[in-house]
């Protein structure tokens, strides 16, 4: 051992010190966080929670192999763009899910294979149930949570013929209860008000937003939680979801016999194109894609009847509007595949399979706390009907490559939603039996009141198809996925302001939609600005049937086509080439409307071209 | 930035002068010794007993040796002082060398002799009397039965006459002393210029001067090593590229003892019962090596070689504390009686996160464990004893336990997760000459969870078991054939037995798992080798046998240098999880999750197919140098598969799809997944080269240069399927480590490592939430440049020592994987007690 020197001294004391200072000095501190959310950092990104509990007052549940039968299913819908029938939302926002074996998790339970339900053994009292839920995570937003318990154990999220609510299940939500009161009765045109719930800080709005308008929320840092949402289930649904297959009419009308409008089907997503009657102008080489109805984007409807409303002006604007035919259920040779795994239509396996339930919409005033039935935005003494027929546009997919069963509404933050609204005629002159045809002379003008207005209560007409006529204009939403944009009305296109008027005598041009259609409040709450003159979107358009207590149906939907994972469809055998399981071409790729070219290309140019908000932005 | 610089060179100007200012130290320990030893036995062999001594035990103060003490016993033989041979023989006996009968022998003559001397300078200085002779068959003054006199006459001799031939005589021990020799690329002992693949060695003087007590930092030191610190706990190895979260490609030992995950199919290096200072030195094998060890063995193999019971001090302790409540305590005890020997250890580890993902104050998460802080707190401890029976016999027990919690990144768009568990690990070995049978156990019971995620959203709970029995049986063989052909011959089976129970699988699974393997060492005279190697793996899972061939040949251009091309291939077969995934995940839609099919198509394993041309030099005692070319077809890896939406189809229950309501996770299923094979393969190009320099005593200097060019094949891949693909290189074209350690009388050693990574370009996949779709997506890691450093301080007779340890020096702040926490510069003190 060498002798110590000054500097081995030094070099001896500092690691010394060293160790000391680090083990004193640097132990402190918190774990430094993350300063930002992916991808710059991995701090969790703050979110919104909705939390609360879900209390259930309704039927026992039924039970199978040692579980509870179905769930709760809580929906959350932005507020600002809801579900039908007061908005175009096809899917929740998120949804949340408290299975029958929680909310009921003292309920007894059939350990057996077979489905055993209580009240078809007799027991017929209610029994209420709750349990926690959260959803998340969730945007900044206001919200809607709608909500039903799956009775039947059909649901499933992600097909739209088991997506929703049917027969059997117990509907409700986080709703006002006093609002749900003031309307109580059985009335079919109720609808639950939601009650708003508020998921992060607001910002302020424009100066010139309107009255009511949905502010912006953004989640702080911190996140959001909304609790002590109460959800409540406890009304029944007691009618089918309204199943149908579209058909195509052919309309004619004469001046010489004003008083008759001829309207024959011409085609149905349930076979193969026999003709191209009412179909002209597809592109659509493929018959199995080939649509049930075309219209041309450069529609000429004439205007409403300006000088006297009479059958013959009736008839003659009638005639000026493509006509579709829901026909309810399924035909025949699919109705029992259809109430079969894997679809499980509520249908009665044999004809007539399902029926229509018709009747006409009416509003609460809470003010006289009476019923008050509605017409159409457009007037004219035309009731507004259920169901509410909606067309929506499906993407863009020319080769059928991205979307071979015609599945995908368009709608994301490049691409607007388009719809097209229908109007609901009613079947015959609202007498079963007489033969009148479904027209509008009859629907403004039926032979027996289709409103008790003294009990509130409309006429419910079971009908085994519905007419509608298509409106010639599209409402544009390019905005409702734009998290920055408070204002989600649409645009609304028609290819023409002025028409003829329908008048017989010959009056002249008129508006085709009048200015008092626009500040009707169904139109108000959804369409801003004046409308635009221009040509609509071409495209294929998906048709939905709505009825106030959320449900719906939509074709074409899964059960109609093979998806491409399952192969391609094959027609002859009714099956799918990968995945063998049945097929129901009448809810197939056939059942669309097609908005077809311009029949006079110069209408649709310049100014009159598409405008930019009802296309896909590249 | 200027400013680090200044500092950075300042501390390494300080360094430079304390280490001159120091006078005389030592160089790497082994080389110094092994030189000392050298001198001493030639200077004996000449007769210059006294320097050569001297030189003896300077190589033993350096790094103690048994082999030493016997030849400086020899050499007091030669010069006459029986007693201090004595002395050293018997310390030399301590060891429990095989030999120790016959060196007892000779303890017991060299005994008798000095009684004789003393009772001959007695007899000298009293009146002269009748010697008594020793009555026939009475027992010795020493323990154990009387050696014949002749036996005991012909050892003492034998003793007596030294090593007249050089350092490494007949009768000597010198011959393997202080060399380096590796275990692991031939299953034998054998000097890395005989190993048939690349081999890079950890030593222990690594460790104990780095500081650092991540078992897997200890080998970012290396060429071709690519290490990735994810978490506070978590470090994944690969070799040569393919690094990955819970990274699966590299079969990790322990003693040859595979402490490979099957559930995840990782190393957890973190829940491992040993610590660093359990280990003697880390032998890395790059390439692959299924051909010796069956799957797994995929681009390399880490032997971590322990300390064996009774070496080394007897009881020791190592205290740190640091950054954040870093916590590192290690005690251990050592020792041996007789044939029997053993080792003790325990220790607790405190990991804090590098960073946190759930910041103080949120409302809308839930966590797994409530602690946001902790990213590993964990006790271990481990056992190991042996029995020596006779020569050649070698009996062991190992018994490892290690309980706590540790984070780990998971795999897909699955990130930070805990798990809590115990890890208990058994095992047993009996070797002989020829015949070596290993068995061991591992169970690992405990829980796992996300660490955190919205209310509402699922943390993904399950709970876990699995056992892992192994035994393998080898027989091994030195023949020659004639014409100076030698052959080193190893033959083995082994079979494994795999069951686990885990919530994330769709069942409990069992798996009987058997190979059988072939190795065979051709050397033909002292300039050329061929190795031939093959395994034959019966996977369970595939339902077939998986063979994995492996040729090396050998070239030496002089006694120390090796050129050395390999052609090899290797497997990796699926995991459980992999392979059984019953999991629904829930998707950001709270609602709905994504499910796996029981029908889901069979998983083919990953393969690899190396090519390699490889030099080592160790010529020189100054320097050594190890280099590499390689090529590496990489095809058949396993990946998330993108989910798919659910289908009609699925309804039917012939799709083996749980298409209802699952009333556990509350979620209905909106898409099917699993895993599947990727359709895109990789051609990776890479050179390796590396040097150690001991240019001057104390001084000890190490680079090495790693240059890779991972090129992403999609020619096996549809349109659709090539159209979602991103690039995905993941390792550094470039990188490059080097490092100084110095050591000085004074006791005052420093070790600064320098590692820079070139930026790395990863694909991983990550939830799309519009689409609510598993996708790839392109992340960018930039360069960074890691510099560690150490200061200790050995008092009280080397005994105690203060060190200070930095990591990340100079704060580059980085990650390491595009999920990985940030890094930044840790600090912790330590003190070590030796006894």
């Amino acid at each position: 051992m060498s002798p110590r020197t000054p500097i081995t001294a030094f070099a001896a004391a500092a690691p010394v010190a060293l160790a000391g200072v680090v083990a004193l000095a640097v132990a402190c501190g918190p774990v430094p966080s993350e300063t930002s959310a992916p991808p710059d950092g991995r701090e969790i990104t703050p979110s919104g929670v909705v939390e609360g509990s879900v209390v259930y007052d309704g039927p026992h549940p039924c039970s199978s192999n040692g579980h509870i039968v179905g769930a709760a299913i809580v929906l959350l819908f932005d507020r600002r763009n809801p579900p039908p029938p007061n908005g175009l939302a096809t899917t929740p926002v998120n949804f949340g899910v408290v299975p029958g074996d929680v909310l009921f998790a003292s309920e007894p339970r059939n350990a057996g294979a077979d489905t055993f339900c209580p009240v078809d053994h007799g027991v017929t009292g209610d029994i209420t149930a709750s349990a926690p839920f959260a959803v998340s995570p969730l945007s900044g937003g206001s919200y809607l949570v709608e909500a039903f318990y799956d009775y039947t154990g059909d649901f499933l999220p992600t097909f739209k013929f088991r997506d929703l609510p049917e027969m059997g299940d117990i509907a409700g939500g986080d709703v006002d209860t006093v609002a749900a009161l003031e309307a109580v009765n059985a009335n079919p045109d109720y609808q639950p008000q939601f009650v708003p719930v508020d998921v992060g800080t607001p910002l302020p709005l424009a100066g010139d937003a309107a009255p009511g308008e949905i502010p912006n929320y953004i989640i702080p840092d911190e996140g959001f939680v909304a609790n002590g949402v109460a959800v409540s289930l406890g009304s029944v649904i007691t009618t089918t979801r309204p199943y149908f297959y579209p058909v195509g009419l052919d309309v004619s009308f004469s001046a010489s016999t004003p008083g008759s409008l001829l309207t024959s089907p011409v085609q149905t997503s349930a076979t193969s194109p026999a003709n191209q009657a009412g179909i002209t102008g597809t592109v659509e080489t493929n018959p199995n894609y080939q649509p049930v109805l075309t219209i041309p984007q450069d529609i000429q409807v004439l205007a409403p009847p300006q000088q006297r409303q009479t059958a013959g002006a009736l008839n003659n604007l009638e005639a000026s509007y493509p006509h579709l035919l829901l026909q309810s259920g399924l035909p025949s040779a699919e109705l029992a595949a259809g109430a079969a795994q894997p679809f499980h239509f509520q249908l009665a396996s044999t004809p007539p399979g399902s029926a229509f339930s018709v009747w006409q919409n009416a509003t609460f005033d809470t003010v006289s706390g009476t019923w008050v039935p509605q017409e159409v935005p457009e007037g004219e003494g035309i009731p507004s009907l259920w169901p509410l027929v909606v067309l929506t546009k499906l993407i863009d997919d020319p080769d059928h490559t991205l979307d071979p069963a015609s599945l995908t509404e368009q709608g994301s933050a490049t691409a607007p939603v388009v719809v097209l609204q229908a109007i609901t005629l009613l079947g015959g002159d609202g007498v079963p039996g007489d033969g009148a045809p479904d027209s509008l002379a009859n629907t403004v003008s039926p032979a027996a009141p289709i409103f008790d207005t003294a009990t509130g209560q409309p006429v419910v007409a079971q009908q085994d198809h519905v007419t509608v006529l298509l409106r010639p204009a599209v409402i544009c939403f390019d905005s409702l996925f734009d998290a920055t944009a408070s204002d989600k009305r649409g645009t609304l296109v028609t290819p023409h302001l002025l028409g003829t008027s329908a008048d017989l005598s010959g009056a002249g041009p008129a508006l085709v939609v009048p200015a008092s259609a626009l500040a009707s409040p169904q139109l108000a709450a959804q369409v801003k600005g004046s409308p635009v003159e221009a040509c609509l979107p071409v495209g294929r358009y998906a048709i939905n049937a709505v009825v106030p207590d959320g449900q719906a149906w939509t074709v074409p939907n899964e059960s109609g086509a093979c998806s491409g994972i399952e192969g391609a469809t094959d027609y002859a055998n009714l099956t799918c080439t990968l995945q063998p399981r049945p097929v129901l071409r009448s809810q197939g790729t056939r059942a669309v409307v097609e908005i077809v070219a311009a029949t006079q290309a110069a209408n649709c140019q310049g100014s009159h071209a598409v405008p930019a908000a009802c296309l896909p932005t590249q | 930035m200027a400013q680090r610089h200044f500092a950075s060179t300042l501390a390494l100007a300080a360094f430079a002068a304390l280490w001159l200012a120091s006078g005389a130290a030592r160089a790497d320990e082994r080389t110094e010794a092994r030189a000392h030893f050298k001198k001493g036995m030639a200077a004996v062999a000449e007769g210059q007993y006294d320097v050569g001594v001297e030189e003896l035990k300077a190589a033993y103060a350096i790094l103690p040796h048994p082999n030493v003490l016997y030849n400086i016993a020899r050499a007091y033989v030669d010069m006459g002082d029986l007693e201090e041979a004595i002395g050293y023989y018997r310390r030399y006996l301590e060891s429990g060398p095989k030999d120790r009968d016959e060196v007892a022998a000779i303890v017991a003559g060299l005994e008798a002799r000095v009684r004789k001397q003393e009772a001959t300078v007695l007899e000298a200085q009293r009146p002269q009397v009748e010697p008594t002779r020793p009555t026939p068959g009475a027992p010795s003054p020493l323990s154990g039965p009387p050696a014949p006199a002749a036996v005991v006459a012909a050892q003492v001799d034998s003793a007596l006459r030294g090593p007249r031939d050089g350092a490494a005589g007949p009768g000597t021990r010198g011959d393997q002393t202080f060399e380096e020799i590796v275990q692991t690329a031939s299953k034998s002992s054998q000097s890395p210029l005989d190993a048939p693949n690349s081999t890079s060695i950890v030593t222990e003087q690594d460790i104990r001067l780095s500081g650092i007590v991540k078992i897997p930092e200890l080998l970012r030191r290396l060429a071709g090593v690519d290490i990735m610190e994810t978490t506070g706990a978590q470090t994944e190895v690969s070799m040569r590229g393919f690094n990955q979260r819970l990274s699966n490609k590299v079969l990790v030992l322990i003693d040859g003892r595979s402490v490979y995950v099957d559930l995840l199919g990782a190393t957890l290096w973190e829940t491992l019962p040993i610590a660093v200072e359990d280990i003697a030195r880390i032998e890395v094998v790059r390439g692959p090596g299924s051909a010796l060890y069956g799957a797994d063995a995929f681009n390399g193999v880490i032997n971590i070689i322990t300390k064996a019971p009774g070496e080394g001090p007897a009881a020791g302790a190592n205290m740190g504390y640091g950054d954040h409540n870093t916590t590192h305590a290690a005690v251990w005890s050592s020792g041996r009686v007789g044939d029997f020997a053993y080792r003790l250890s325990a220790g607790y580890e405190y990991l804090p996160r590098w960073s946190l993902e759930v910041p103080p104050g949120r409302v809308d998460l839930h966590t797994f464990v409530g602690d946001i802080d902790t990213s590993e707190r964990g006790v271990r401890m481990n056992a190991e004893v042996t029995r020596r029976f006779g020569d050649d016999v070698v009996v062991g027990l190992v018994g490892g336990y290690d309980a706590g919690s540790t984070e780990v990144l998971g795999v897909g768009p699955i990130n930070d997760e805990i798990i809590e568990g115990t890890q208990t690990q058994l095992a047993a070995y009996a070797r002989s000459k020829h015949i070596e049978l290993r068995t061991f156990w591992n169970y690992n019971e405990g829980q796992s969870g996300l660490d955190a995620a919205p209310i509402g959203q699922s943390l993904l709970p399950s709970v876990f078991t699995t056992n892992v029995v192994d035994a393998e049986l080898t027989y091994t063989a030195a023949f020659e054939t004639g014409a100076g052909v030698d052959h080193d011959l190893h033959l083995g089976m082994e079979y494994r037995l795999k069951q686990v129970r885990w919530t994330y699988l769709e069942a409990d699974e069992l798996e009987n798992h058997g190979g059988l393997f072939l190795h065979d060492e051709v050397k033909v005279g002292p300039r050329f080798a061929v190795v031939g190697d093959y395994r034959a793996d019966y996977v369970p899972y595939l339902d077939r046998v998986v063979q994995s061939p492996r040729g090396s040949v050998l070239v030496h251009p002089t006694p120390k240098s090796t050129v050395r091309g390999v052609v090899a291939t290797a497997f990796r077969t699926p995991n459980f999880l992999e392979s059984y995934i019953g999991l629904p995940v829930q998707l950001p839609l709270a609602g709905a999750s994504l499910v796996t099919p029981t029908t889901h198509p069979l998983l083919q394993p990953e393969q690899i197919f190396t090519t390699e041309l490889g030099y080592l030099n160790s010529e020189s005692e100054y320097f050594t140098v190890d280099s590499a070319i390689f090529y590496n077809h990489v095809h058949d890896l396993i990946d998330v598969a993108p989910n798919v939406p659910l289908t009609v189809g699925d309804l039917e229950p012939s799709a083996g799809v749980a298409a209802g309501l699952n009333q556990s996770a509350g979620t209905y299923p909106a898409f099917t997944g699993g895993f599947e094979n990727q359709c895109q393969s990789y051609d990776v190009y890479g050179a390796e080269i590396g040097a150690r320099a001991f240019p001057l005593e104390g001084l000890d200097l190490y680079a090495n240069y790693t240059l890779m060019d991972v090129q992403q094949r999609d020619t096996g891949c549809t349109v659709a399927q090539a159209a979602v693909l991103v690039n995905d290189a993941r390792t550094s074209k470039y990188k490059i480590n080097g490092g100084v350690q110095i050591r000085t009388r004074p006791g005052i050693d420093v070790e600064v490592d320098v590692h820079y990574v070139s930026p790395e370009d990863w694909a991983e996949q990550v939830t799309d939430l519009q689409k609510q779709q598993v996708v790839y997506q392109s992340f960018h890691l930039d360069a960074y440049t890691l510099v560690n450093a150490r200061v200790g301080y050995r008092f009280l007779q080397g005994h105690a020592e203060l060190s200070g340890v930095a990591f990340n020096l100079l704060d580059d702040r980085h990650r390491e994987h595009p999920f990985g926490q940030i890094l930044d510069r840790r600090l912790m003190g330590f003190f070590t007690y030796r006894f």
